[in-house]
This record gives structure tokens, sequence and C-alpha cells, in this order.
């Protein structure tokens, strides 16, 4: 299994170094240029890769329980997707809404009042309190 | 007589309402966080870190260590309790901490973590103000050459400190330090692995990296397993530990201090390798070595004295060389770079009342601490009953808010949750985290200081061996690397030498 990992860090480091390859390798002042570094980071991280792939250190891993993982990873992008057109307060509680009834054993009728009230509370902490400049709702009906 | 005037100031500064407000806010807060188990404080401190730029820098940086050295005290509620440690850190409490706790001694175990904790605490300040003072001074004579090298340093030691692979925790490195190239070049301004996109000119957001990679790497894990935890019920009454236990601890707080402070100021070490190796320490010097794990008050007060001592120590080369000794005090660096405090030798000697208030704040926090987790101990204690399936939602949240509020922008998001499915699959083949961003924050200071250096010797390489220290350093780093393979030399090939495994320092 450790052998994927090694392969996925040898493409990265060759990438690296492809790409550094077309930066200046000298600069002005006769001293190294800017492609020197990610170059050779690149080589290294390759080789190190490399001897990563021929000594595999890790077996076997766990296979994850994709559901909950892909749960949480799916509500945060659609809460990126969602933040600025729906604004702060609408795209929280909906997140909120999702998670807290996701992951409960059982469902209550205070799970979506809380992601509602927990959003409201948050913005006034975080706008009001912090001066964290939240997106406002479309219709701004919270200020 | 100067420095004391400057103490006097400091505490003036310290003192004032709303400094005493946000370190009581920072130590609040790490104290939550540690006693959080789903959040360890680089998580809590990355998460917090864009709130407290709307501050003046003093007051942000007072908040930012109280939140730093706050989580080491909470983190020992969760492993006496639940023998889940907190952060990192506590790991070696759970082994003595719930032992006490299941033979009816939960209220001493925690009364003598908080007090270890805060005599620790209160003397790694003492040993910060004596140290870092001629340190700045010696360090005024580096150039870039042993910025350099002192850099190389601190990265291989976390390397070699982070993780059980030494290709691994090198590859980590290398890659953080890769992601440190893009952006702007600091020295000739061309764009590099930019893709064309503004939002990386600035480079790839150390913020964003650092809640990706633990925060929310640490909640993809948390998730796998089950959400519901078993919190030990006992009486806590009692936490003033007797007088046998404080005659038991006496030698092993002074033993623990030392340690965790000189550990701590170690590059790379940081308050987890402190905390166990103050715990390997007082077993061999215990006369009761095999009591250990069975519930003995040496094996809860030698780890938590540690790991507190270790943050006055990771202050030192912090605050006096600008070299961040492990992965929370990185995010502490670049914290101070974003409120355009350069940390190093010249900041002693140019902002003195910046290094002394933030100093002395640390006396004030420490008492607010004590106070915090002695009398309110069954607070934080009800605090663990909240299941994890609310706790989860919240900690997200924060988590969100926190990468939105950097630069007040979404990108800002989808950086974190890329860098959390790396830090996940990172976690799952035992890729350490903590050398990622590490290199992160220092490679552009690396990269600057390298060809600079080279750039004053005419692209003579041999300069960083002909600089004394330079090259004194390097050495240490090509040892500090080279060890287990000399160590496998000199003891022909019999023994392995056991080395801490560390994953958030």
């Amino acid at each position: 299994m450790d052998r994927i990992g090694a392969v996925a860090m040898f493409l990265f480091g060759v990438f690296w170094a492809w790409v550094g390859t077309r930066y200046p390798m000298v600069s002005r002042d006769g001293g190294p240029g800017a492609g020197v570094l990610p170059t050779a980071l690149g080589v290294i991280i390759a080789a190190l890769a490399l001897a990563s792939f021929f000594r595999p250190e890790v077996e076997r891993i766990k296979l994850p329980q994709f559901g909950r993982i892909l749960v949480i990873l799916g509500a945060l992008a659609g809460y990126a997707l969602l933040l600025n057109p729906l604004g702060y307060v609408i795209a929280t509680a909906l997140l909120l809404g999702v998670l807290l009834i996701a992951f409960a054993e059982r469902k209550h009728w205070w799970q979506p009042v809380a992601a509602v009230a927990i959003s409201f509370g948050t913005y006034a902490i975080f706008r009001l309190f912090l001066t964290v400049p939240l997106p406002p709702d479309p219709l701004e009906l919270v200020r | 007589m100067e420095t004391l005037g400057w103490i006097g100031q400091g505490f003036a500064v310290a003192l004032a309402p709303e400094n005493l407000l946000f370190c009581f806010i920072g130590v609040l807060m790490g104290t939550l966080i540690g006693v959080l188990p789903g959040i360890g404080p680089v998580s809590g401190v990355a998460i917090l870190l864009p709130i407290v730029f709307t501050l003046e820098p003093t007051a942000a940086m007072i908040m930012l260590a109280g939140i730093y050295y706050g989580s080491m005290y909470g983190g020992s509620t969760t492993s006496i309790l639940i023998n889940t440690p907190g952060e990192s850190a506590s790991v070696m409490t759970c082994l003595d901490g719930y032992a006490m706790a299941r033979a009816g001694r939960a209220g001493a175990a925690l009364g003598m973590a908080a007090l270890a904790s805060f005599v620790a605490g209160t003397v790694s300040v003492v040993g910060l103000m004596l140290l870092a003072p001629p340190l700045a001074e010696f360090a005024l004579k580096f150039g870039p050459a042993e910025y350099f090298a002192l850099m190389v340093l601190g990265l291989t030691m976390l390397t070699r400190l982070a993780g059980k692979s030494l290709i691994k925790g090198l590859m980590m490195g290398m890659f953080g330090l890769a992601l440190g190239t893009v952006g702007l070049d600091p020295m000739t301004g061309v764009a590099r692995y930019t893709a064309g996109r503004i939002e990386f000119l600035d480079g790839v957001g150390f913020v964003s990296v650092a809640m990706g990679l633990f925060a929310l790497g640490e909640i993809f894990s948390n998730a796998e397993e089950s959400l519901s935890r078993d919190v030990f019920k006992t009486d806590l009454k009692g936490l003033w530990p007797s007088l046998q236990d404080w005659m038991a601890v006496r030698w092993t707080l002074v033993r623990a201090t030392i340690i965790g402070f000189f550990v701590g100021a170690l590059p790379g070490a940081g308050a987890t390798v402190a905390s166990f190796m103050a715990y390997v320490a007082e077993k061999k010097a215990s006369k009761h070595p095999e009591r250990f794990g069975t519930g003995v008050i040496e094996g809860v007060a030698a780890p938590e004295a540690a790991n507190n001592a270790a943050t006055g120590g990771a202050l030192v080369p912090l605050l006096t060389l600008g070299i961040p000794s492990s992965a929370t005090t990185a995010i502490l660096l670049g914290a101070l770079l974003i409120l355009n405090v350069r940390p190093g030798p010249l900041m002693i000697a140019e902002r003195p009342e910046f290094f002394w208030a933030v100093v002395t704040s640390m006396y004030v926090g420490n008492v607010m601490l004590l106070i915090l987790n002695l009398p309110l101990v069954g607070l934080w204690a009800s605090l663990l009953r909240i299941p994890y399936t609310i706790l989860l939602p919240l900690i997200l949240l924060f988590t969100l808010i926190g990468a939105y509020a950097i630069n007040n922008n979404v990108w800002d998001i989808w950086i974190m949750l890329l860098f959390g499915v790396i830090g996940y699959l990172m976690r799952k083949f035992e890729y350490p985290a903590a050398p990622v961003v590490l290199a992160l924050v220092l490679g552009p200071l690396m990269e600057t200081n390298f060809r600079r250096t080279l750039a004053i010797s005419q692209g003579d390489y041999a300069v960083f061996l002909t600089h004394p220290i330079a090259a004194f350093l390097l050495i240490c780093a090509v040892l500090s690397l080279a060890w287990p393979l000399l160590a496998r030399l000199f003891t022909g090939g019999k023994s392995e030498v056991a080395m801490p495994v560390a994953e958030e320092i």
C-alpha cells in the first residue's frame, strides 16, 4: 500500500522539477535564479519517493469508512459553493442542519432549531463583536 | 537593572485591562482546545489566527501565546478522564492519570496536573527571561549563511523526530519547501507555480494548509471511528494533592521542568517529545519503576510539568532567532510576520515593549490557568460529556470561519479542503504533517537567506563551510539525520535507537 503514496510523491517531484526548469537558473547578480531551488526540490522529492517505493514500510492500511467522510466533504464543498450566493446565516444553518442530522443516532426536533440558532449566534459574535466581515444574505435581512 | 525596568514595563502592559481580557480569552480557548480531543494546539491556533489579526500586535501575540500554553493545561483532563489525550503532548499522562482515575483518585490526578503545569509553566517563563536576551545578543553576529544553516538544522531535527520513517519525514519537509516556492520569487519577482491565478501570487497560505492538514485531517480520521466515547464518571473531590503526593513529586517537578524547557527550546523537539523524555527519565530515577503505569502521581506530574515547560522553552528560539521549533510555533511565526513583527535578535533591542509584555503576560496567564483548571475542572469534565456528534459540526464550522476570514475569500476554504484530503491520506500512509507546515513557513525565509549568501559570495557554495557557526550548524543537521545509522554502527547493529514519535509537535 505504501507504494501508492510513493508513486504519487514521485509524480509530484517530477512535475515540480519539470516546471522548475522553466524558470531562470541564474539571477542578474550572478547568484542562483528562481528555478534552482524548485528544480532541486523536485529532484530530491522524486529520489526520496523512489527510495520509499523500494522500501515500503506500511504493509496494509485500514480501509476507511468512506460514508461519513464523503458526507463531511460534500457538506464542506457545498458550503464553499453556497457561502457567497446565500450569505453566512443561511449557508451555515444548512451546513449545521445536514451535519447534526447526518451524525445523530436519532432525529430530534431541536437539531434544525439548533442549526439556525447557532448560525445566527455565531454571525452576531463574529460579525458584530469580532468584526470579521462574513458575507451577508442576499436580501440583507440580517445585518 | 535595565532588564528589571523592562519587566516592570512589561507587567504594566500585560496588566492593562484589554490585554488582560485577551490573555484570558487566549488561555480559555487554549484550555478548551486542550480539553476537546478532536482538536490540537496546531489546529486551534490556526483556526483562531484570522480573528486575532484584527487586534493590535501585542494583544494578538498575548492571546496566541495564551492559546498555545493554555492547550497544554487542558490536554490532561481528557487523558485522565477518558484515557484519550486532548493533544499529543498529553499522551504520557494517560498512562498513570487514567489509572489514578480508575482507582478513585481522579481529583488528585487533575489537581496535580494543573499544579505541575503551573509550577513548570511559571519557572519556564523565568528561563525564557534569562536565556532570551543573551541568546539574542549572540545571534546579532548571524548573517544570512548562519540563518540558512540554523533553519536547515531546525527542519532536519523536526523531520527526524516527527515520524517513524526518516524518508517520509524528509519527503514531507521537501514537500513543504516546494509549496513555499509557490508565488512571487522573493529575490527576482518571477511568478512561480501560480497557474495564472492571482490568489497564488502571495503563495500558498500556511494557515489554510495547517488547518487542512491538522484540523480537517484529524476530523476525517475521527469520523472513521465510533463517534461515541465513555467519560469516566467519578467524584472530583480532593483536587489538592496530599502532603505525601507533594513529597513524591518534589524532585520530579525540578527534573521535568528542566528537561521540558531545554527539549522545548531544541529545534524540532517540542512539547510531545519533552513529555515523553520526562516520563522516561522519571521512571529511570524512581525507586519503584515497576509501579509506573499503575497510577503513580509522578507519572502525571512529570509529563504535565515537561509539556508546559516546553512551551516557554519553544518561545526562546522563536522570539530570539525567529526560528520555530515545532508546527505550532511555526504558525506563531507566520502570525507574527503577518502582524508586521519580525522575531529575531533585533526584536528585543528594537521592540522591547512587545517582547517583555508577551513574556510577562505568560505569568498572568499561568495564574489564570490555575484558577480555570482547579476550581473549574468539573466544568471542563462536563464538556467531555457533549457528544462528538454535536462537537464535530461545531469544530468544522469554526474551521470554515477561520479559513474564510484569512482573506475574506472562499478560495482559502478550497485550499483548506484540498489539504484536508491530503492530510487525511498522509495520516493513512503515515506521512508526518508537522515538517510540511514548518517547511512551508520557513521555506521563503530559507531561500532568501540561501540566495543572499550566494549573491554576497558571488556564487561560491563553499561559503557555508568557511563561516564557522554556519558550518557547525550544518554539521549538526547532517548528524541529526545520520544519527540512527551512526548509533547502529557504534552498537554493532545490535540495538535500535528508540526515538519518541510525535504526531503533532
